[in-house]
């Protein structure tokens, strides 16, 4: 049956939600292709021999196989650009979350033209964003949600001593002492295991 | 030099520099660095906070510190020395105290680099700056063989200054006292600032019981501090009822003066408790049956008094604040019910304010040596925090064992009659032996300990004079073994919590050479080396005689 194996293109696209991106399947659009091809060589054909021949009988059975053909034949398109576009999306997604260098592994899943696509896509991104906040530029796919709060309350565990915060001043860190710090920057002393987060 | 208007002067200058806190371990302390971090996080401000125990640890921690913040706050402690003069502290720098102890130190009033948040109407009798201080320009370098006659009337008038100022200073710094509760401080500038709400009411209240509890305040001063949280209460109360639901509901009612009963039975928080203790004289067998007495004539049975509370029939839990009230008169109970704050959470906890103190103290004195002090100061801080009532209770759990062992105490000293009348004083000496010495080595507790040992004692005694007579009780510190603390009360006639036996204990040392030094809890309780223990008190006898 027409149509069949684009859709189980959609499907396998599908199946895959969790993994980042699935191996491009070039040899089942190929098929899909070529049924595309075949169908519209049936069709052409048809229209050709239809010109010649007069009678209505069998111009209305001709036209109800062109009918069915043609719609086919749009549904694997629309397939196909479904499999392609939503591909991208996820290619997208993969750039504002681990940003401009892609896994190896992810790399080997794409085909060229998607390689093209992110590559243009990356330069186009980071010259918006260069342009951003006067100029400077910031990075956007940092705090991609807004937190509660800038700041937090913590307490040291351990005598660490003095750590440099970003606006150059010190916070002494030792022992039993609490702190209110800004949250991204001692992020990683919590996650170390020096510092806690208090909620109150 | 004092600062006037709190939120222009100290407030506002805290905004957008990071702030290093120091906070002395005591509740009220504890209460007013809750309300102060409220506001520094609702305005974004960083501080770093740090606990304090002694002068030690306060330089120590200043020199850590100091590189990495501009302004530093002292809270609860550093008004009573020159903090200046302790630390190394570069010119930029800005230190606030704010602080109940009093008598405030001259130096702290006149040095513009400290400014103390405080009302300078509470400070009294500070002596005036020329007569304390002259410009050194005055002071004649000249040549010392010249003796010429005005020279010498120079010399004489100068001696003669020298002298009043010594005088001036003496009387001054002679009484220890407290002033407003800083938690209450703090709560007024959230209300000036608009940021006040039920919680920051309910830490401000337990920053006053905790003065009154533990003593530090007259009668007249707390009806004070009462009157204004009162009307505080109302005028949140109307603020709040349309915006809905708040996480504690506080009243202000008459309620039953024991101590932790809610959380207690009420026959054994009716025996620690020291008005009743002292009445009924619990410790001797006539005592205990007159009190067994008492609570028949109440009408509730011996076995609901030694149930739990809240375990009580209902009947029972409900009448007995009216039913001991009608009976206070003819016992003499006067002031067993009165007014105070209580807050709930929920259904289930029911908190009277001067419980919660009693409980956040027994946090912070915990004789647990597996603990840091500074273990113990977050443990407390975290006490107070609606989220974590579970430390309460055991604050609450300690708080008991506290009252007991000073119940024991007083017990064992007055059956060894250990109370010795040195002539102007009476003075007890505990050994490193007795059972609960390890909680005596905290200053709260030694105080209470001193103030239970003296009530009781006057109340036994036939004699009318020792209520006259102020005690000092010496104990061996336990956390360090070579020092030893002592405490001194003014005596039960006394009216006033002015405490001069802080000085005196000083000025004593001063004479024996012995090094010594006031505890930050309270000027009245003084550290010093163990084995000038009878000196210290032969000193004293021929100091104050």
């Amino acid at each position: 049956m027409f149509g069949e194996k684009a859709i189980e293109l959609i499907k396998d696209l599908i199946r895959s939600k969790n993994e980042p991106l699935p191996p491009y399947k070039a040899s089942e659009v190929r098929e899909v292709i070529d049924e595309m091809n075949a169908l519209f060589e049936m069709n052409q054909k048809d229209v050709q021999s239809q010109s010649q021949t007069q009678e209505v009988e069998s111009q209305q059975d001709l036209f109800t196989v062109i009918q069915v053909r043609h719609s086919a034949l749009l549904w694997n398109k629309r397939c196909l650009i479904a499999y392609h576009y939503q591909r991208l999306m996820r290619l997208k997604q993969l750039r504002w979350e681990f940003g401009g260098v892609l896994p190896t592994d992810i790399r080997n899943n794409l085909n060229d033209h998607e390689v093209v696509w992110f590559n243009s896509y990356c330069s186009n991104l980071a010259t918006y964003m260069s342009r951003l906040n006067d100029g400077r530029g910031i990075d956007l796919t940092l705090h991609m949600k807004a937190p509660k709060r800038l700041y937090v309350q913590v307490r040291c565990l351990l005598d660490y001593g003095d750590y440099e915060l970003e606006d150059g001043t010190t916070a002494v860190l030792s022992k039993d002492s609490t702190h209110y710090l800004p949250l991204q920057q001692c992020e990683k002393l919590i996650h170390q295991g020096i510092l806690e987060q208090i909620l109150t | 030099m004092f600062v006037d208007d709190f939120r222009k002067e100290f407030y506002d200058n805290l905004v957008g520099k990071r702030v290093l806190l120091m906070v002395h371990h005591d509740v009220d302390a504890l209460c007013a660095i809750r309300i102060l971090l409220h506001l520094l996080e609702a305005d974004n401000i960083q501080y770093s906070l740090v606990s304090i125990r002694n002068k030690e640890e306060f330089v120590k921690t200043f020199n850590a510190h100091q590189q990495s913040a501009s302004n530093i706050v002292l809270i609860n402690f550093g008004a009573t020395f020159d903090v200046y003069d302790e630390i190394d502290c570069s010119e930029d720098k800005c230190i606030y105290i704010i602080d109940n102890h009093r008598p405030v130190d001259v130096h702290n009033v006149y040095r513009p680099e400290v400014k103390l948040v405080m009302r300078a109407e509470t400070c009294k009798n500070i002596p005036l700056y020329e007569d304390l201080f002259r410009d050194s320009d005055e002071e004649d370098e000249g040549d010392e063989r010249r003796y010429s006659l005005e020279m010498l009337e120079k010399r004489k008038e100068r001696r003669v200054w020298k002298e009043r100022r010594l005088r001036l200073l003496f009387e001054y710094t002679q009484f220890s006292y407290f002033g407003h509760s800083v938690a209450f401080q703090m709560f007024e500038l959230a209300w000036k600032m608009s940021k006040d709400n039920f919680e920051l009411l309910w830490l401000a209240i337990i920053g006053v019981c905790d003065l009154r509890v533990n003593d530090k305040i007259d009668e007249h001063m707390y009806e004070e501090s009462l009157r204004s949280l009162k009307s505080h209460l109302t005028r949140l109360t109307h603020a709040q009822n349309s915006a809905g639901n708040n996480s504690i509901d506080i009243v202000f009612d008459k309620d039953l003066q024991l101590v932790l009963y809610r959380h207690w039975s009420l026959f054994e928080s009716f025996r620690h408790t020291l008005l009743c203790s002292s009445r009924f004289k619990v410790w001797n067998v006539k005592g205990y049956k007159r009190m067994l007495e008492f609570f028949a004539e109440i009408g509730i049975p011996l076995v609901q008094c030694k149930q739990k509370f809240f375990a009580m029939d209902l009947e029972f839990r409900k009448n007995s604040q009216q039913w001991i009230d009608e009976l206070a008169e003819k016992y003499s109970l006067i002031g067993i019910v009165s007014n105070s704050f209580v807050g709930s959470r929920g259904f289930r906890h029911r908190y009277n304010a001067n419980d919660i103190a009693l409980g956040v103290k027994a946090i912070l004195e915990s004789p647990n040596k597996e603990k840091s002090s500074g273990e113990k100061f977050l443990e407390a801080l975290d006490s107070l925090s609606p989220k974590k009532i579970s430390i309460l209770h055991h604050g609450i759990e300690a708080a008991k064992i506290q009252y007991e062992a000073i119940w024991k105490q007083v017990h064992a000293t007055l059956e060894m009659k250990s109370i010795v009348n040195a002539g102007p004083f009476l003075y007890v000496i505990l050994h490193e032996s007795a059972p609960d010495a390890k909680l005596f080595s905290f200053a709260g507790c030694l105080l209470t300990l001193a103030r239970f040992l003296l009530h009781s004692h006057v109340a036994s005694s036939r004699s009318r004079r020792v209520a006259n007579l102020p005690l000092i009780l010496i104990t061996p510190d336990l956390c360090s073994t070579e020092f030893a603390l002592a405490a001194g009360i003014p005596p039960v006639a006394e009216q006033s919590p002015n405490n001069l036996l802080g000085k005196a204990l000083l000025q004593a040392a001063q004479r024996l050479k012995c090094p010594m030094e006031p505890d930050f809890y309270d000027g009245c309780v003084v550290r010093f080396p163990v084995e000038e223990k009878l000196h210290l008190i032969d000193a004293l006898v021929s100091l104050l005689s």
